[in-house]
């Protein structure tokens, strides 16, 4: 009897062993970078979720794991499935595959591609250009480089108009960086050999990858599309994002630029305003010889102002696709300066009574014009929102979609938001798809 | 997907590096942490509330990028402005930000960062210190400003204070015709057009030909105002570039009270040269609400 208690208990320890050894290597987890991106991005979570949850590196060799992108998705897709498939434990159903921008484009051709097939047991997906990136296609074109040079444009006419702030403007601004801008823009916004980078050709929108019949595909694979709803300013956020991370900085702040912009467009405001003072004042306060000069000076700063505070978010939302318009009317006073001369020709007949003539109340009219308002729609700062969730992929039908708000793309990498949808994901909570469900260790 | 892609925007934050430099630089450590009205007048002061308008019209949209037709798209900027001149020519302003009366606004699906604080109130102090505070009347920031002196004005205002009471709203036309007469001494053509009216041409400084710069259209620009010579008022004026061609026209409309004449409107016509040597005409009107200008003894 005794003996037979001691045998009950040691299979019962080896049973609770066995269960925990075989639960604490649950799930195989596979994390992969964006385009010509480096090893690290996924760095702190792929360690931050391996120590917490029951998860165990899939892939062979050191973690994390770098795969060369500019060969293609095929190409990046067949390295990620020779890291893992020959790793520890093999090809495995059960194996969750995290992939950031590009990297979940390589996902998606790992699940449709037969060769591949059945070798993933769920797919999240990190604001990925699923139907393709439109700034892949802008940055080649030249509609990028014809972006920033109107931005330097714009943000230059104040100052050149009036020489006295160009040292001021300058040091707020940096003409040096300007410089640089412009000179660098063009030989470096266009890669030199864009064919070369096969990468980025199979991201444009319309590419030829993703008309392959790609997106066409259906599965049953389990899979989760975040997508980032930065606010707005997107562009400003996802710069300030974008110098951080490049500079190793921490990514919790993504307001710096967001606040330059802002200061930059009240400097610029508040000079458009002190121009337009000043053409009163040159006639003791109605408009005075010279005027003009002054007003056409306030028109300068107002251009720049605008670039900062509309244009260039404006701007970056048509680059990145999430930019729209909608056809609307406005209505403003105007003046017909065809009856300009009729009215001087009064004023020189009998120039004693302007308050009579036309001039005192002259030709205006209400002027209702129509153009295009510009509207922009969810992105990340660099992937639209529909392209990360799939929209014109059916792929993606099955797809959960989570949204980060507030987080931009570079965010996706590091941010608080970002760690609370893993654990939803991976506690299966908060409309995740509990088939990613990763028990604690 | 970084580092090939994220090209394009690679330099523009380092555009603004510099900024981050400049503005920490530039912090005033002594400023008010709330708006408050100047409590020491000038010798002249002037109050207005205006609005100022702008579209542009692209000269051929079918072949503009969608970046160049929403930069066309309406903008209106409303502002009521308290100015007040001291004795040596500095000046301290109040700006507060009214809501346009031309309903421009954009309409985004985006979501706007709530921590962005936009500026109600900017104080811009005798020392160029600019004070900017939001809705509630909370710092947001500081900046230095170099704001034009107001000498001229000054010394004229000095040299005789009575007629520059008296003057204020319509120049004298004694100080009129010494304006005309100045100006011609320096190289101003001055014609008499006949019946009260006159035509003053007046060179200006040069926008900078400065490579860094990166200028469009700079050169010796000039302008020529039509004078009404009994009612001293310039009716409107059109500035020239150095080809001569017309870069801004603009008609200027009055109202009167008490035979003052006060601004009502600007209406500028404007051609900016944009990078593609497109000649891009924007319409730029200001509205004058409440115009007031007084000199104090």
């Amino acid at each position: 009897m005794k003996k037979t208690n001691y045998k009950s208990a040691f299979l019962l320890v080896m049973m609770v062993l066995t269960y925990n050894c075989l639960k604490s290597q649950d799930r195989g987890s596979v994390w992969v970078h964006g385009l010509n991106s480096g090893a690290d991005d996924w760095l702190k979570y792929e360690q931050l979720f391996k120590a917490e949850r029951q998860l165990f590196d899939q892939v062979t060799g050191a973690t994390p794991r770098h795969y060369f992108t500019n060969g293609g998705v095929k190409s990046t897709a067949s390295q990620v499935y020779t890291s893992y498939s020959i790793g520890r434990g093999g090809q495995n159903n059960r194996t969750i595959y995290v992939g950031h921008s590009n990297g979940g484009v390589v996902g998606r051709e790992l699940d449709v591609n037969p060769a591949y097939s059945n070798s993933l047991g769920g797919i999240i997906t990190f604001g990925s250009p699923l139907d393709g990136a439109k700034i892949a296609n802008t940055s080649e074109n030249g509609q990028a480089d014809n972006f920033v040079n109107d931005g330097v444009d714009k943000i230059t006419r104040g100052p050149v108009r009036q020489l006295y702030y160009l040292n001021e403007i300058a040091n707020l601004l940096g003409w040096d960086a300007i410089a640089l801008l412009q000179t660098t823009i063009r030989s470096s916004v266009i890669p030199s050999n864009p064919a070369a980078d096969i990468g980025q050709q199979d991201l444009k929108e319309g590419s030829a990858y993703m008309n392959s019949g790609v997106r066409d595909v259906i599965t049953t694979t389990p899979k989760i599309h975040v997508y980032g709803n930065e606010n707005g300013p997107v562009l400003w956020h996802y710069l300030t994002s974008y110098e951080n991370i490049g500079a190793h900085r921490p990514l919790s702040d993504d307001t710096q630029f967001v606040n330059l912009a802002d200061l930059a467009g009240d400097i610029y405001n508040d000079l458009m305003w002190v121009n337009i003072a000043l053409a009163v004042e040159t006639g003791w306060f109605t408009f005075g010889i010279g005027g003009v000069y002054y007003g056409w000076i306030a028109n300068g700063w107002a251009e720049g102002r605008d670039w900062f505070r509309y244009d260039a978010e404006n701007g970056w939302n048509s680059l990145i696709g999430s930019g729209s318009t909608a056809f609307r009317s406005v209505c403003y006073e105007a003046f017909q300066f065809g009856t300009y001369q009729n009215c001087l020709e009064q004023v020189r007949l009998d120039p004693r009574h302007y308050e009579d003539y036309d001039c005192a109340n002259p030709a205006t009219y209400t002027q209702c014009d129509y153009y295009y308002s510009p509207v922009n729609g969810q992105s990340d700062g660099f992937i639209k929102a529909p392209s990360a969730t799939g929209y014109n992929s059916d792929w993606s039908n099955n797809a959960t979609k989570i949204e980060a708000l507030g987080v931009n793309h570079i965010e996706m990498l590091d941010n608080p938001r970002i760690e609370k949808i893993f654990r939803d994901i991976f506690n299966g909570t908060a409309g995740a798809d509990p088939s990613f469900r990763t028990d604690p260790r | 997907m970084k580092k090939q892609l994220f090209r394009p925007a690679r330099l523009l934050p380092l555009a603004l590096i510099l900024l981050i430099i400049s503005c920490s630089k530039n912090e005033l450590n002594n400023s008010p942490t709330s708006a408050t009205k100047s409590t020491n007048p000038g010798i002249v002061r002037i109050s207005f509330d205006a609005e100022a308008f702008k579209m542009s019209q692209l000269a051929d949209p079918a072949k503009a990028s969608a970046f160049e037709i929403t930069a066309a798209a309406p903008r209106a900027d409303r502002q009521k402005i308290d100015i007040d001149i001291y004795e040596d020519g500095t000046s301290a302003w109040v700006m507060e930000k009214q809501q346009p009366k031309n309903d421009v606004k954009e309409h985004h699906l985006t979501p706007i960062d709530s921590t962005i604080r936009e500026t109600q109130t900017t104080q811009i102090d005798r020392a160029g210190n600019a004070t900017y505070y939001d809705n509630t009347g909370s710092l947001i920031r500081q900046h230095k400003l170099t704001i034009p002196s107001f000498n001229t004005l000054v010394s004229e205002i000095k040299r005789d204070p009575t007629a520059a009471f008296g003057a204020v709203g319509v120049p004298s036309t004694e100080r009129l015709k010494q304006v005309l007469a100045n100006a011609a001494a320096v190289g101003a053509v001055v014609q008499d057009l006949g019946n009260g009216v006159t035509s003053i041409r007046i060179p200006h400084a040069s926008p900078v030909s400065n490579a860094a710069a990166r200028t469009s259209g700079s050169g010796d620009y000039h302008s020529v105002d039509i004078i009404n010579t009994q009612l001293n008022l310039v009716l409107g004026s059109t500035l020239y570039d150095a080809n001569e061609e017309v870069v801004s026209k603009v008609y200027y409309a009055y109202t009167f009270e008490n035979g003052k004449a006060k601004p009502k409107a600007s209406y500028a016509e404007i051609w900016n040269t944009d990078k593609k040597a497109n000649k891009v005409k924007s319409i730029s009107n200001t509205y004058f609400y409440q115009f007031s200008a007084t000199v104090n003894n």
